[in-house]
């Protein structure tokens, strides 16, 4: 998996790209992401959009860094693909009650807005 | 350096130190799984510390089993699961998933302020998930 990140604003925006699953994928997230908050960084758009799988151990690393972020004051965005195979997991595993999901980035880096 | 919220399976968490100070043996960490059905109701008793590659593991294919046989009512009994780590944590949602792709539904037994429900309170599957603080409750609301 590769993980791009960009900067639009305050908002850092991780942009994940192949299987999110179970090993290195799901450690490079978890990295990538404490290293950010570690910088300082408090806003995050976690954009789903080219994850081509997504199994229980990505699911699992998701909701984890959404608790990390809220232990320091950050949010995090999903950002899922409309009609994707992701979004449809994420409502029938009901974590839009957990996540703010979203499934087009303006709306998503609008949401920041105060 | 932060530290992981959640009992991870990176290292870098935390597991209770034992109380004889003696370091805990590879046998004691694996989970145990035991199913019952009462009321209709399938339970499913996980005890021990669910982790990456045991506890994950032996949920999907406990669970995967008795939903190919046609079960679509469950109770996750949790009360002896110490702590689960996020691989855990995503197991029990994609449980959910499946529960729920098949018009299924699963609750969850844990005492409150257990190392469990933390967890669960953390990642917010409180939300998701019905939990109840023991197994009449959590059967009574299956008839109800």
């Amino acid at each position: 998996m590769q993980i791009g990140v960009r900067k639009e604003g305050n908002v850092n925006i991780l942009e994940l790209a192949g299987p999110m699953i179970i090993g290195e994928p799901e450690l490079q997230l978890r990295e990538c992401f404490i290293r950010l908050l570690d910088a300082g960084e408090r806003q995050f758009v976690l954009d789903l959009t080219s994850v081509t799988q997504l199994d229980s151990a990505g699911i699992g690393e998701t909701l984890a860094c959404n608790s990390r972020a809220r232990e320091r004051d950050a949010v995090i965005k999903v950002l899922v693909p409309p009609r994707g195979r992701a979004h449809r997991d994420f409502l029938i595993a009901d974590l839009d009650k957990i996540l703010d999901i979203f499934t087009d980035e303006e709306a998503a880096l609008r949401s920041f807005e105060p | 350096m932060y530290k992981n919220p959640l009992p991870g399976h990176d290292g870098t968490v935390p597991a209770e130190p034992p109380a004889t100070g003696v370091r805990e043996s590879a046998q004691e960490h694996r989970v145990e799984i035991k199913a019952d059905k009462k009321n209709g109701i399938n339970i499913l008793y996980l005890a021990g510390k669910m982790t990456i590659g045991d506890g994950d593991v032996k949920l999907r294919k406990a669970f995967r089993d008795l939903l190919e046989a046609g079960e679509r009512q469950f109770l996750f009994d949790m009360s002896e699961v110490p702590y689960l780590d996020s691989a855990a944590v995503g197991e029990t949602v994609a449980c959910y998933k499946r529960a729920s792709d098949q018009g299924g539904v699963i609750k969850v037994v844990m005492p409150p302020g257990g190392k469990a429900h933390e967890v669960f309170v953390l990642t917010y599957l409180d939300r998701v998930f019905q939990i109840f603080p023991d197994e009449d409750e959590a059967l009574a609301s299956f008839a109800s």
